[in-house]
């Protein structure tokens, strides 16, 4: 990944406070939709799962795939988005 | 497979395995669990071709097992060449038990692998150890097959190379069955394949050394075996028996299939030892196949079920009570219908009737009779019913009546009216037929009888219900009105006390006032000599009454001047001659000199009485709690609110003090103790020094003297002073033992045990520890 993406940088300049998870990088909407049926309808929710899977990024992936049929790519942005504001924020 | 196994663990056991793995997982929760049984069974599938590889030589029996035996045999023949090799397996074996150890616990893995190692050690031992004692065990052991093959042994022992096809074959029977049992149950034990190796090694060193040294007990192998089987558990050790007849045969095929003695050791060998462990192994590793499976389907159900428990649950719960409610109106209705049954009437009547039916005369006679009673009493009945219903004017009919009512069905009815009135008179039972004459007479002839009535009425089932539920309706009017009593009672009396109470409180107030307005004019009386020295009691009603309360206070009033006529000895009351009138006066009869201070308004801080130094004040705070003593005297403290004015006068010395957290006045205490608790440490030094050595309230000289609690943690106290039932329970003796810390002035924190003692309401802490003992009274 030779550059990031705008959602991305947008996600990652500032607290996430009360985004909808649409607002991660790789989250687009029917992924967020996907996700907020599972009751996932805000960004530090998934934050928290993300946490929760002690920031590992390579499980975080896989539980995307499953939760809402995330593809690699669409995975490894949310996970480095969520990782890189992690490492701003936490 | 493997995500079956997986979903068997727990959350624990799912962590542990993660760990052993080298992963460090996060907490397991429904969301993370299926993430963390994915990554597992990535590692382990990772793990697999590892141990894999540094299994084969030793672990799969069916290759290598076999292809080894076969080696040795085709290249030897040789007995102490085997064992020469032998030795150097189990010489590596023991090398590597140590590391292993018997770490693992699984028995049914370390069976099932039992049944590996321990087959090819039962198969290697009669080659490798000629020594006497183990040709006891193994006499032992194989019984009679051991004098045949051990005669032979020697002399045919290079027999042993025309054999290794056949034994090739055999073993592979037996390896093959083996082989087939790891296939299938391949996946299965794919997270104890890792331990298999530790623990075949490590088992297989202790079994074999004693036999090395020639110093093993004969019973050993067996025993060994037995163990394996016992820890079998009968069920499975009887399907152990099912399966093994398969595997059993098979051997003792081989051994008569194999007539020379020389391969016969191998045969009896293999067939008297390790056929027996493998049948009761054998089937742990097939069983395993069946009970694991089953398993997560279990879960699953169970978890179904569990979440099919409580809705039902619910659902039952929810109904239950609309099922009492439902049981409760049955039973009212029950209760209404039987009561509607009891005053029903009539039914029973016709019981007594025909229970005469043993009356003299020819039974046409008596048919007649009774006919003609039935018909007269049914009548009779429901002319009484429907009297007391209201549709008909009186209970009784005449006789006349009756007997036009009788000609209704026929002549024969009118003749037996007689008949049966007399039967009536003569029964002198009550058949429900009451006959009777113009007078109350006792004895009442036939010829006097001119009214008959009914004594059970029959009443129609609406007019049942209607006088049912007027009667209901009676009870329960009566009833209410009963409870309405005795509530308003209640009432009445609860309001009488309340205004009881009132009066007395504004009487006592009023006491207080006319006690200032005495005193004040006693005051006056002394600048200006010409006032009179008493003060005429309607004077001073007017005075502190307006005139609209005057007749409402009016009872107050009275009583006030009575209690101070009772219990005031400074004020007199005389009777004076004023405008030439008499008048009660009060007279303030104290002298003034001590009065000076009383007026001084009470609850006012009076200074220091000395200052604060090292001396007098400790070098540092202890705890945030504060102990104030002499703060107040209970006895002189009168209303219901005195508590909050010391409250707000502590708050006050304390204003620039923000850390107090809370005040407890403690009421009860003649020492007038206030406890203080301040935020921290400091906050409580601040309030020390402002509150001790101070004087305060006036009227009785308190000198303040502050205490730090030393020792008493806060919750001690709170416990102690905030909660007042807790220290009721131990009025005169608290006694609590608990762990406190506290921090003293190096900081460290102590763990103290500490007696508090309350006595004869005097309040001592000792505090005891190692080296230090402390008492504050």
């Amino acid at each position: 990944m030779s550059s990031t993406s705008q959602k991305h940088r947008d996600f990652v300049a500032e607290p996430m406070g009360e985004k909808p998870v649409t607002a991660l990088a790789g989250i687009g909407e029917v992924l967020g939709e996907r996700l907020e049926n599972k009751g996932f309808d805000k960004a530090f929710i998934v934050l928290g799962q993300f946490l929760v899977l002690r920031k590992d990024e390579e499980m975080f992936r896989d539980w995307l795939k499953d939760t809402c049929g995330a593809n690699a790519k669409q995975g490894r942005d949310c996970s480095s988005c969520l990782k890189e504001w992690c490492d701003a924020f936490l | 497979m493997v995500k079956m196994a997986a979903a068997l663990l727990t959350d624990e056991e799912l962590v542990s395995e993660l760990r052993r793995s080298g992963v460090m997982p996060g907490p397991v929760t429904d969301s993370t669990r299926p993430v963390y049984l994915k990554k597992l069974k990535k590692l382990r599938e990772e793990q697999r071709p590892r141990p894999g590889k540094t299994r084969l030589p030793n672990n799969s029996p069916a290759a290598d097992g076999h292809s080894e035996s076969l080696l040795a045999r085709s290249a030897s023949g040789d007995v102490t060449h085997r064992r020469g090799g032998r030795q150097q397996q189990q010489a590596e074996a023991g090398k590597q038990s140590p590391i292993v150890g018997f770490s693992s616990d699984e028995s049914d893995v370390d069976a099932a692998l039992g049944a590996h190692g321990g087959r090819r050690e039962r198969s290697s031992t009669p080659q490798t150890h000629g020594s006497p004692a183990q040709r006891d065990c193994v006499d032992e052991l194989d019984g009679r097959k051991a004098p045949v093959w051990w005669g032979t042994c020697r002399p045919h022992s290079p027999q042993l190379r025309d054999e290794p096809g056949e034994e090739a074959a055999k073993s592979r029977t037996v390896n093959g069955s083996r082989l087939h049992c790891r296939d299938y149950s391949d996946s299965d034990e794919e997270d104890y394949v890792q331990d298999e190796p530790p623990s075949r090694r490590s088992r297989r060193p202790v079994s074999r050394q004693p036999r090395d040294n020639g110093m093993e007990p004969p019973e050993e192998p067996g025993r060994l075996a037995w163990d394996r089987e016992a820890a079998a558990g009968s069920p499975r050790q009887r399907a152990a028996a099912r399966k093994s007849h398969t595997n059993d045969s098979n051997n003792h095929l081989g051994a008569a299939y194999n007539s020379e003695p020389g391969p016969r050791l191998y045969h009896t060998a293999n067939s008297s030892r390790v056929s027996p462990s493998n049948h009761s192994y054998y089937p742990y590793s097939h069983k395993k196949r069946p009970h694991k499976l089953p398993e997560p389907e279990e879960a699953l159900l169970q978890q179904f079920r569990g979440d099919e428990v409580s809705p039902s649950a619910g659902f039952s719960a929810h109904y239950l009570s609309m099922i009492l409610l439902t049981a409760a109106c049955l039973f009212f209705l029950l209760l209404g219908l039987t009561y509607l049954g009891m005053r029903g009437t009539g039914l029973t009547g016709e019981g007594s009737i025909r229970s005469s039916d043993d009356l003299p005369g020819d039974t046409a006679e008596n048919n007649l009779l009774m006919k003609t009673l039935h018909k007269l009493h049914d009548k009779l009945a429901k002319r009484a019913g429907d009297y007391i219903c209201g549709d008909a004017d009186c209970r009784h009919i005449s006789v006349q009546e009756a007997a036009e009512y009788l000609q209704g069905f026929g002549h024969e009815y009118i003749r037996e009216l007689n008949n049966s009135l007399e039967w009536i008179l003569d029964s002198g039972k009550d058949v429900g037929i009451r006959c009777f004459g113009d007078v109350e007479d006792a004895e009442l002839h036939i010829s006097d009888v001119k009214y008959l009535e009914s004594t059970r009425p029959q009443m129609s089932f609406v007019c049942r219900i209607r006088r049912a539920i007027v009667t209901v309706a009676h009870r329960l009017s009566l009833l209410l009105l009963g409870v309405s009593v005795v509530f308003g009672v209640l009432h009445y009396m609860r309001y009488r006390w309340k205004k009881e109470e009132e009066e007395t409180k504004q009487m006592y107030d009023l006491v207080v006032k006319i006690i200032d307005v005495l005193k004040s004019h006693n005051e006056a009386c002394q600048e200006n000599k010409e006032l009179e020295p008493y003060t005429p009691i309607p004077h001073v009603r007017d005075s502190l009454i307006p005139p609209a309360d005057r007749k409402k206070m009016k009872k107050v009033w009275e009583r006030a001047v009575e209690f101070l006529a009772a219990n005031e000895s400074r004020v007199r009351t005389e009777t004076k001659k004023l405008g030439g009138a008499d008048f009660l006066v009060w007279k303030w009869t104290q002298p003034s000199s001590c009065e000076k201070p009383s007026v001084i308004p009470s609850k006012m801080w009076q200074g220091h009485a000395f200052h604060l130094d090292k001396r007098n004040s400790p070098p540092n705070s202890l705890t945030p709690c504060l102990k104030i003593r002499n703060m107040f005297d209970p006895v002189m403290e009168i209303g219901d609110h005195w508590h909050l004015a010391i409250q707000e006068a502590i708050l006050e010395k304390c204003s620039d003090n923000e850390g107090i957290v809370h005040i407890a006045v403690d009421k009860n205490s003649r020492e007038g103790c206030v406890y203080v608790k301040c935020l921290s440490p400091d906050y409580a030094g601040k309030a020390f020094k402002a509150l001790h050595g101070s004087w305060f309230d006036g009227k009785a000289f308190h000198f303040l003297s502050l205490l730090y609690i030393i020792c008493l943690d806060e919750v001690h106290i709170l416990k102690r002073y905030y909660f007042p039932s807790f220290r009721k329970a131990g009025d005169c003796k608290i006694f609590a033992i608990g762990q406190i810390s506290s921090s003293f002035s190096s900081g460290a924190h102590l763990q103290h045990s500490f007696e508090a003692f309350k006595q004869t309401n005097e309040l001592s802490v000792t505090v005891k520890s190692a080296n230090r003992h402390i008492s504050i009274i």
